[in-house]
């Protein structure tokens, strides 16, 4: 029991921990270079000196946030209504929306590399049907809107099963109830089924906020951080391991977005637990 | 009634497969066409069947871009640090579960805590370094124990303390040491949490690609996440091979897909709803 704790607080929480120290040094993984308590220089540096890039790639992290958790939420709520009827082929196309889940960031990257492709790409043969191009992930307009785009597509599957299980959790006389009450489809949806799932709701606003908030491995893939995509979590990446490889300042980017994930899911947490309703 | 009914159930499938399939099939259907193409053909219409039918693609994505390595690499991690972090886990959860330690709902918070705390692959790297685990196999199956004890602990103690405490007992009486009795004894009667913590350690040590380019520097460790996005960067012109590349690293993937589908819903479905 002491040997796995141990391995727990070295490769778990002891790191979560040494990110808010880290953020207080001027670390650059130089040998030889003495390593200094800088205090909250880091944190100065990076909000007011303007060149940093920090406020622009918080920008782009609020308006990639914000997109991927009200999108997808509302995608995933359409594909469950949609699929939990007794269709045929619905088990497939519930594998479908989950794949992505199983390719990795890696092979979904790639994926949509390829498509998007602006020199042999078949969107970009599609565009060229219209007599216009585009560079696509290379597109300082459209980079960030299909990186978006692609987060979705990626993780919408998981979001739908959600609600799906917790739509396969409501009593069928309740439905039974309301449409012998002669409520129409929509009422239905409105009066029964959505408030019925707001623990989901709950559930998987949270994650797809606070993953939203921190994810940059998909984006490493598809621009690393280029064309205005540079969000905090691929700002903090490139700070801390390409280029200078300043990892104290890369360390207090990590430690901004875990206070700006708390400002927003902890408020967030207590709204949505409030609506919710038991069954 | 009924004929409404059944034209209601024909929109919505009508609906769901238009939305889904050109999203979700058709561009991998595209690239696994692609994939059996001639290069010639592809510059000409790469949106026809393939033909002539190129097999040559594979053997040749496969040999030049070194999957076969890579692909003994990330059975190795996979393998090691899911057994590890999930043996580990059990230990942990098992005295939890039971209050067989004092403070034991302190670790257990310990551990619910690593949920919520700030992304720290940059100490981790600093770690890494210091200890001598930058560059190395062991090193990198240690640096992927996080989530499998994370989750682990979490699931396993739940399922521990239903199973009834009469049992340890009897055990004891029986002569059943202690490693046995958690490994062969409780752990079978925890399968479901097994499978589910198993599947999702296993699934995000695969595919993790920050991991090796942070941790990792010789080709000789890469996975194949990382030997992918390497060859993707050597070959982004030859199309007909990236794409046979791309199958290559999915197959296994899609084809595991099918079995674990539904442990990865039931823990995804599980696991949300109680959070």
């Amino acid at each position: 029991m002491i040997l796995p704790i141990l391995a727990y607080l070295l490769f778990s929480i002891g790191p979560a921990l040494g990110t808010f120290l880290v953020s207080l040094t001027n670390y650059a993984g130089i040998p030889g270079q003495a390593v200094q308590f800088v205090g909250l220089a880091n944190f100065i540096s990076m909000i007011s000196n303007a060149a940093s890039g920090f406020s622009a790639s918080l920008e782009t992290t609020l308006v990639f946030a914000l997109s991927v958790t009200v999108i997808q939420n509302a995608v995933a709520l359409a594909l469950a209504v949609l699929l939990r009827n007794p269709l045929p082929f619905v088990g497939a196309l519930r594998s479908m929306i989950f794949l992505p889940a199983a390719l990795g960031v890696t092979i979904n990257g790639i994926l949509w590399l390829l498509i998007f492709s602006p020199s042999q790409g078949p969107a970009a043969g599609l565009l060229a049907a219209f007599h216009t191009s585009s560079a696509f992930f290379g597109s300082p307009t459209l980079a960030l809107v299909l990186v978006i785009f692609v987060q979705i597509w990626a993780n919408v599957g998981f979001t739908a099963l959600v609600y799906l299980a917790s739509m396969d959790n409501i009593p069928h006389e309740l439905f039974e109830a309301a449409q012998m009450d002669g409520a129409g489809r929509w009422s239905v949806f409105r009066k029964v089924t959505y408030p019925l799932i707001s623990s989901a709701t709950t559930v998987n606003v949270l994650l797809a906020t606070v993953g939203s908030m921190n994810v940059y491995d998909i984006i490493y893939v598809l621009t690393d951080g280029t064309s205005n995509t540079n969000t905090l979590g691929m700002y903090m990446f490139n700070t801390s391991f390409e280029g200078s490889g300043d990892l104290g300042l890369g360390a207090s980017v990590a430690v901004m977005m875990f206070v700006l994930t708390m400002a927003a899911a902890l408020p967030l947490q207590w709204f949505l637990r409030r609506r919710e309703v038991s069954v | 009634m009924r004929r409404r009914r059944a034209w209601d159930h024909a929109w919505k499938l009508a609906l769901a497969v238009v939305i889904i399939v050109p999203l979700y099939g058709l561009p991998l259907l595209y690239l696994l066409s692609v994939s059996f193409q001639s290069p010639v053909q592809f510059l000409r219409n790469p949106f026809s069947f393939p033909h002539p039918f190129v097999l040559a693609n594979y053997p040749t994505a496969w040999v030049q871009g070194d999957f076969g390595r890579y692909f003994v690499n990330s059975v190795i991690y996979t393998a090691s640090s899911t057994m590890l972090s999930v043996l580990f886990a059990v230990f942990v959860a098992f005295p939890i579960a039971r209050r067989y330690v004092r403070g034991g709902s302190f670790i257990y918070s310990l551990f619910l805590a690593g949920f919520f705390l700030p992304v720290s692959i940059v100490p981790l790297f600093i770690e890494a370094e210091k200890l001598g685990l930058y560059n190395t196999r062991w090193g990198y199956i240690l640096l992927h124990l996080q989530l499998g004890l994370t989750l682990g602990v979490l699931f396993f103690a739940g399922y521990f303390s239903n199973v009834p405490k009469d049992l340890d007992e009897s055990a004891l009486l029986d002569g059943c040491g202690y490693f046995r009795y958690v490994l062969q004894i409780l752990l079978p009667l925890s399968t479901p949490a097994l499978v589910t913590v198993s599947i999702y350690a296993a699934v995000s040590t695969w595919n993790d690609l920050i991991g090796p380019v942070v941790f990792l520097a010789s080709n000789d460790y890469f996975p194949l996440t990382r030997g992918l996005f390497s060859f993707y960067g050597q070959y982004e012109s030859e199309w007909t091979l990236l794409a046979a590349g791309v199958f290559i690293v999915a197959m296994p993937l899609i084809l595991t897909f099918a079995f674990i589908q539904r442990y990865l819903v039931r823990g995804a479905t599980a696991g949300a709803l109680k959070l």
